[in-house]
């Protein structure tokens, strides 16, 4: 009996591999069924715009499918990310290859990859009426009232991104030293936590962070008004896209803008676009808030010189803090469409 | 059920002095009952031996004693220091011999003398710092042998404790029982379904059947005791004839 | 060997509480302490088990109404239902569940084959012990979160990527439970089945298998418990369906209650692993019942 085991146990073995190449080769399978489309139409991958904002609005409508037949190009609309960081290994992996986002963190991903351009560039809004788009803020209690009483403080920022940027900015600005204040790098929702819970003494609130915090009591110190922020909202796409359609992202720009005339006009018909429920769906203050962000921002233009600069502004005051390790040029992170 | 008739032969009981006493004690599971108002008293310093069939509540009645189990009804007594030695040897693995000795004791010096005494006496004195798996099932149980003893008990039960063992190892560990018993003499209460072992060792049997005490009966034969002394032979065949077993089938087959 | 017992002070034992010599003489009889395991009745069982849930529901209510609970720490448990009933009735509740409840299905099935033909390889064989044990002892320190960036750019980000992860992340429990189950069946019991004829699948299938079989079980609601965590990690990447996304989108969006409600629902989730682990350890193990020691 001893001399037949040794024979079936490889028999045993062997079937193990086969199940598992088996499972490995299903699932890639499945996975790749999905993208499957025509050979020679340009597909652009976008994540899920979520319920608000001009992408929402143009996922509902159809409307970028409409215009960008006349580039032989459509639109695939992607799931959505948990984070930066997921969104940048999606990029990375080619899931998606046009993403609206800021230049923080086009730069941050820039430094280590160069296969993404940055294509067109939003103005920043001066529209005083304009709803402040974030800020420092500090506990409602708290007897902070200027940047330089953050001294030997708590201050909760997203790590070499937007959050520390502008921070820094505040610190140039007010005099102080980046080392000064104690930085405690936490992602937006973990900030959230900590602030509320008095665990930090103030936090650079971006996005949907700022009116949150506001809407609860903080009290904001200084906004990205106040520091001269560069970090200007952009639209980026893969390299291989630039390169095989550059005519339909001048669309994709071309119809943002249209829709963005919309907005200015009708900001409401943007938001809560899929759903009046739900996690995603904004209700009373905010959605009033939303509603002006929304009337008061302006359209992406494709990259100008101007932007250009701009561009090198942000990523060499990152290079000069560290916040990247490698020079990013201007030149190689953005595309000047029609160039 | 009426109460058979039982031979109280032990005076103690009736005057007070006992090792344990059990009154009217009953126990059933689900629709069985297993012991059926039982009445036992042991005296101290008195080797009490229970047989009976498979199913007639021995086990129960170890367990009763130990406080594993609660009656369902009458009362039960036992002394402050009881202790027991089970059919298989019990032993943590995970302790040396002479640790599980000590199991529930203080390792104190004078408790680790004792240990290693009561070692000594079980002829273990070199395997004090074995573990357990090293051991064989007679060395085993003579260590779990010594762990019973060292508490110094008043009543020492022993649950077949010798059945695991080959024919040789029995007739060893008999001789060191009643070496050991004559020293530390507790009382004891030894299950066992040996007819033969009962016999050779204790002083008083007590047969169950169906729940209730069928024969209680004091062994008057001074050891040692063989197996051909006439008032064995009769023992052995009032026994046998009350599980049902025909003492002499040899001469009923031609 | 008389010598050395009698130079022991009886004294000195822990629990000597009279004179040796009044022992034999003067007993004082008592009722034994029970020693035996108290069965409780069903009802007070089952009643404890909902205690301790209902007294934390009811510490955060009270907490929430009494205005304690800064609602953007934790949401009053009435926010938390409402959100509930919100999601119910735009039916995303069941889409959501139903999608990760598949993609669990697909990658534990997945994971545990794999972990439990590995497991049993290595418990019975030496030789699968040396070819796979290492590298799964290997494997088995590895976060399985560790992997996402390299899963990523294998399977990209679809549904293949999820299960995927998933059932990579059911292996490893899977294996080291089996190969500990294997190891631990009685040998002799397996000499016997060798001596009566079995061997190879048969004897897998009809005597390890089945002594393994509370080892399994135990993997199995492991697997399911960690494929919890599968789930948060892949549904953040590409998808816009599942509770993995919920939880994502309820950080994004700072709405506390929706948080909060996503661990409601692993912890219901995890109640039902529970149960039905329970059930098919009753149907599979009948042997079983009563016998654990408690």
């Amino acid at each position: 009996m001893s001399n037949r085991s040794p024979r079936l146990r490889l028999r045993h073995l062997a079937a193990a591999v086969a199940l598992a190449t088996t499972a490995a080769t299903t699932t890639a399978c499945a996975g790749g069924d999905a993208n499957a489309g025509s050979d020679d139409q340009t597909v652009i991958k976008l994540v899920d715009p979520g319920n608000a904002g001009l992408l929402a609005y143009a996922k509902k409508t159809g409307v970028l499918d409409e215009k960008l037949e006349a580039a032989d190009a459509r639109v695939e609309w992607g799931g959505s990310y948990g984070s930066f960081t997921a969104t940048i290994d999606a990029v990375r992996s080619g899931d998606v290859t046009l993403l609206e986002g800021a230049i923080s963190p086009a730069i941050g991903y820039l430094s280590t990859s160069n296969d993404l351009k940055i294509f067109a560039v939003a103005d920043r809004t001066t529209d005083p009426k304009a709803p402040v788009g974030d800020g420092l803020v500090v506990p409602k209690d708290s007897s902070v009232t200027s940047v330089d009483q953050l001294v030997g403080k708590k201050v909760a920022v997203n790590k070499g991104g937007r959050g520390e940027y502008l921070l820094g900015l505040a610190l140039d600005k007010a005099g102080i030293g980046h080392d000064e204040v104690e930085k405690v790098y936490l992602n937006p929702v973990q900030a959230a936590g900590a602030f509320q819970s008095g665990k930090v003494d103030a936090w650079w609130a971006i996005v949907r962070g700022y009116p949150t915090a506001v809407a609860a009591g903080a009290k904001t110190i200084v906004t990205n008004n106040d520091v001269e922020d560069n970090d200007l909202t952009i639209l980026a796409a893969r390299q291989e896209l630039v390169d095989e359609n550059p005519e339909a992202l001048k669309i994709v720009t071309d119809t943002l803008a249209e829709l963005q005339k919309e907005a200015t006009a009708d900001p409401a018909k943007f938001q809560n676009v899929f759903t009046d429920s739900g996690p995603t769906a904004t209700s009373g203050d905010a959605l009033e808030r939303d509603i002006e962000v929304e009337r008061y921002s302006l359209p992406f233009p494709p990259v100008e010189d101007k932007d250009l600069e701009k561009i090198q502004v942000v990523a060499d005051y990152f290079l000069a803090h560290q916040f990247i390790s490698k020079a990013v040029k201007s030149s190689d992170a953005a595309v000047q469409l029609g160039s | 059920m009426s109460a058979p008739t039982t031979t109280r032969t032990t005076p103690s009981a009736t005057t007070g002095r006992a090792a344990a006493r059990l009154t009217a004690v009953s126990k059933a599971y689900g629709d069985t009952r297993v012991l059926d108002a039982i009445d036992l008293t042991i005296a101290p310093g008195e080797f009490v031996a229970v047989l009976g069939p498979s199913g007639t509540g021995k086990t129960t009645l170890l367990r009763l004693l130990n406080g594993f189990e609660k009656p369902d009804a009458g009362e039960i007594l036992v002394p402050p220091r009881v202790t027991t030695v089970y059919q298989e040897p019990r032993l943590v693995p995970a302790h040396r011999v002479l640790r599980n000795v000590l199991l529930g004791q203080r390792r104190t010096k004078g408790n680790k003398s004792a240990a290693l005494a009561a070692l000594t006496e079980v002829g273990l004195e070199r395997h004090a710092r074995s573990w357990p798996a090293t051991l064989s099932g007679g060395e085993a149980q003579r260590v779990a042998l010594a762990r019973a003893l060292v508490r110094d008990p008043q009543l020492l039960l022993l649950d077949e404790p010798f059945a695991a063992l080959d024919a040789l190892t029995r007739l060893r560990m008999h001789d060191l029982l009643d070496r050991l018993r004559e020293r530390h003499r507790p009382a004891i209460l030894l299950v066992t379904h040996d007819i033969d072992e009962a016999i050779r060792l204790a002083d008083r049997i007590v047969m169950l059947r169906s729940g209730s005490v069928a024969i209680d009966v004091r062994i008057d034969v001074e050891h040692p005791r063989t197996i051909t002394d006439p008032r064995v032979v009769d023992l052995r065949e009032r026994l046998l004839g009350e599980l049902g077993i025909d003492p002499n089938p040899t001469k009923e087959n031609p | 060997m008389t010598a050395a017992l009698d130079a022991t002070p009886r004294t000195d034992r822990a629990d000597a509480g009279e004179p040796a010599d009044a022992d034999r003489t003067a007993v004082t009889l008592a009722r034994p302490r029970f020693l035996g395991s108290r069965k409780r009745s069903r009802t007070l069982s089952v009643t404890l088990r909902f205690a301790v849930p209902i007294a934390l529901l009811t510490v955060w209510q009270v907490a929430s109404s009494a205005g304690w609970l800064d609602p953007q720490i934790l949401s009053s448990p009435g926010s938390v239902v409402q959100a509930a009933e919100e999601l119910w009735e735009s039916g995303q509740l069941t889409d959501f569940l139903a999608a990760s409840g598949r993609r669990a299905a697909i990658g534990v099935t997945l994971g545990v084959a794999v972990g439990l033909v590995l497991g049993i390889l290595s418990g019975i064989s030496a030789l699968g012990e040396d070819l796979i044990d290492p590298t799964m002892q290997m494997y088995r320190a590895v976060p399985f979160l560790a992997l996402v960036p390299l899963l990523l750019s294998w399977f990209g980000v679809g549904e293949g990527f999820k299960i995927v992860l998933i059932a990579v992340s059911a292996v490893a429990p899977m294996y080291a439970y089996t190969y500990l189950g294997v190891r631990g069946v009685d040998r002799k019991v397996v000499e016997a089945a060798r001596g009566y004829g079995l061997s190879g699948a048969r004897l897998v299938a009809q005597v390890i298998l089945p002594s393994a079989l509370p080892n399994i079980l135990m993997a199995l609601r492991i697997c399911l418990s960690v494929s919890l965590t599968g789930l948060i990690a892949a549904e953040q990447i590409g998808t816009t369906t599942g509770i993995g996304y919920l939880v994502s989108l309820s950080q994004q969006y700072f709405r506390n209650d929706y948080m909060v409600l996503c661990i409601v629902l692993y912890a219901v989730i995890g109640v039902l692993i529970d149960l039905g682990i329970r059930v098919v350890e009753r149907l599979a193990m009948p042997w079983r019942s009563g016998v654990a020691a408690r």
